[in-house]
């Protein structure tokens, strides 16, 4: 396999989608940000930047293994005389390159645009932005890689972000009744490295320790979840296009994220319920209905057919009884 | 030499190859079956698109998934992928990435078929984009093409150059697969037909001795005749057509054939006639049905 050509022959083809995000990332992330940022202080921050910057990161990874999502691209990948994992290793990096570059030269542009002091703090802002963009984009490359079709992928992505970003949430929920719920939804990952990029650029880790403990708990889960991109393979060929799991495990991401939700939503009305007990009473049953309901829904677009199997229905079912048990339990300790 | 050892693959609950074993030597290749018979997944499980579940495939002595297999076959599918916007030249770009390529037998084939260089795949017609193709196959520098349906699509003349062209490549040493419904475009250009039915190899001719086991007879009774009347005086009866007063009758090749249609009426003519190679790969379906059953058509 001849490896530049096979990286030209990628630059040309990502070229419009490459043009098309940092004309974006600039217009919103340089020029938008100029406008609102450079009345009151002296540059654009990294914090700024970033909000802006978190498309890419999700958008790229489905164009990695747009492949996937295809039936008749199976014939045509999986037969070139090259081992299951280098293809998407090189569009995995041409990605990440991408993006490091995108960020590299955002910063360079608010510098130009904002010939203001630049501390190491802004430094030290954009090196962390830049990582934990980096970071998501290959979280989202792995959660990606996991779909046969472009809704599935989706899917995956959603739900594995639910997953990894809200069961510290979901923690705090259950177990700490008196923080604050803004705060502790701050720690979710992109919201949380939101919060933490604003404290490094203020000079100041203002936050608790155990706080911050958490979110370095989150952020290495990230990195490890990240890591396993580079080991993405291709899927057999008769997998490609075809909605469902291709591993039986797979599935278990989706299942896992209503689970959370349950428990989220059977915390929350618990919690709810200390505070506003007749409206909370009100709610219980409709949000019930509302989450059995989502949560079929669901698993039809992720299988693409109605009839869903019987294992389905009783691990659906399972997950509903165990969150309406769960609330039972909140209001009995509380 | 491709070695297919008691390969098979399911779909779900569908059993799409059964325990099917293949050696394929030199040569040109015919693999002819009924839609749904397995002809396609065996050229996917050949090309390393599929994981075998169970079985062997190996392409002079590489297991059919590593990349030293893959680097020994080119797989032209029924339906390639082309980006909406891809041109001759992308795709070029694109395989050159990964096969080595006789860049002037492509230009010349691509001349010789006057396809248009800077218009979009996707705006060709059926029949341009087979040729691209088949172009495409033909300069890359591999010893086993695989090559589905190759010749849907085209038209005669077409076919005829093609034909030329896989013949030369034939002499170049390399190996052909070619599956397609068009049993008569095979004709006079693959060296061994290999029949599938059920995911299994149902028959496995030579040009030459393709056929050899059925003897058609042309005849006119005295007065009618039934094909189980044939049946019971021992014949065993392929096909059985009748048009006006002539019939046409296959059956298997035996001794005292004519002996035995005698018995059952006197004719007044009865003669074989030759049989060309489209009937037999149908006569073949036909006792491969007979054989492994119908449940699925």
């Amino acid at each position: 396999m001849k490896i530049s050509n096979f990286i030209k022959f990628q630059l040309k083809k990502w070229a419009p989608l490459f043009i098309v995000l940092a004309i974006y990332c600039f217009v919103f992330g340089v020029i938008f940000n100029s406008l609102l940022f450079i009345r009151g202080r002296s540059f654009i921050p990294s914090s700024a930047l970033f909000p802006t910057m978190i498309i890419p990161s999700f958008v790229i990874p489905f164009f990695v293994f747009k492949e996937q999502f295809n039936k008749n691209m199976a014939d045509t990948v999986n037969a070139f005389p090259a081992n299951k994992y280098q293809l998407n290793r090189i569009k995995i990096l041409i990605g990440l390159i991408f993006i490091a570059s995108l960020s590299f030269f955002l910063h360079i542009c608010c510098i130009l645009n904002s010939p203001g002091d630049y501390s190491l703090n802004y430094f030290l802002g954009f090196l962390f932005s830049t990582l934990s963009l980096c970071v998501l984009y290959l979280l989202n490359c792995t959660l990606t890689s996991l779909g046969n079709t472009f809704i599935n992928s989706c899917l995956y992505v959603s739900s594995g972000c639910a997953l990894l970003f809200g069961f510290i949430p979901t923690l705090f929920v259950i177990f700490n009744w008196e923080a604050d719920l803004g705060l502790i939804s701050t720690f979710g990952g992109v919201v949380g490295t939101y919060f933490i990029l604003l404290q490094v650029e203020a000079g100041s880790l203002m936050m608790a320790t155990g706080y911050i403990v958490l979110f370095i708990f989150v952020y290495l889960i990230q990195i490890g979840v990240g890591a396993l991109a580079f080991f993405a393979k291709q899927p057999s060929g008769e997998y490609y296009g075809v909605p469902g799991a291709r591993n039986k495990y797979h599935k278990a991401i989706i299942y896992s994220a209503i689970g959370l939700s349950h428990i989220f939503i059977g915390a929350f009305l618990g919690r709810l319920s200390v505070s506003l007990s007749s409206l909370a009473s009100q709610l219980n049953l409709t949000i019930y209905i509302v989450a059995f309901i989502y949560s079929y829904i669901l698993i039809v677009i992720f299988d693409k057919k109605f009839k869903i199997s019987k294992k389905d229905w009783i691990i659906l079912g399972s997950i509903e009884l165990g969150g309406l048990l769960f609330r039972i339990i909140l209001s009995l300790i509380y | 030499m491709i070695e297919i050892k008691n390969v098979s693959k399911v779909f779900g609950s569908r059993v799409a190859v059964d325990n099917l074993s293949l050696n394929i030597e030199s040569g040109i290749y015919g693999l002819v079956g009924q839609n749904g018979a397995g002809k396609s997944t065996l050229f996917r499980i050949i090309a390393g698109v599929y994981d075998i579940q169970e079985g062997t495939v190996e392409i002079d002595l590489h297991t059919s998934t590593t990349t030293e297999a893959k680097k020994l076959v080119f797989f032209l599918p029924d339906d390639p992928f082309v980006d909406r916007n891809d041109n001759i030249k992308d795709i070029y770009d694109y395989y050159s990435c990964f096969y080595e390529f006789d860049e002037e037998r492509f230009v010349s084939l691509i001349d010789k078929f006057s396809l248009p260089k800077n218009v979009a795949i996707s705006k060709f017609s059926k029949g341009m984009k087979r040729q691209t193709f088949v172009c495409l196959a033909l300069s890359i520098k591999v010893k086993y093409l695989l090559l589905d349906e190759a010749f849907d699509g085209l038209d005669p003349i077409t076919l005829e150059v093609i034909k030329d062209e896989l013949l030369k490549a034939k002499e170049e040493g390399k190996v052909i697969v070619i599956s397609s419904h068009n049993i008569s475009s095979l004709e006079k250009l693959v060296d061994t037909f290999v029949m599938i039915t059920k995911g299994k190899i149902a028959q496995n001719d030579t040009s030459e001795t393709l056929g050899t086991n059925y003897v058609k007879f042309q005849a006119m009774f005295k007065y009618e005749v039934t094909e189980e009347a044939l049946r019971n005086v021992g014949l065993d009866v392929v096909s059985f057509k009748k048009y006006g007063s002539i019939f046409n009758i296959v059956v298997m090749d035996e001794e005292n054939i004519e002996e035995k249609i005698n018995k059952v009426a006197p004719t007044t003519l009865l003669e074989r006639i030759p049989i060309d190679a489209e009937e037999i790969v149908k006569l073949n379906m036909m006792v491969a049905r007979k054989v492994y059953g119908d449940e699925d058509k």
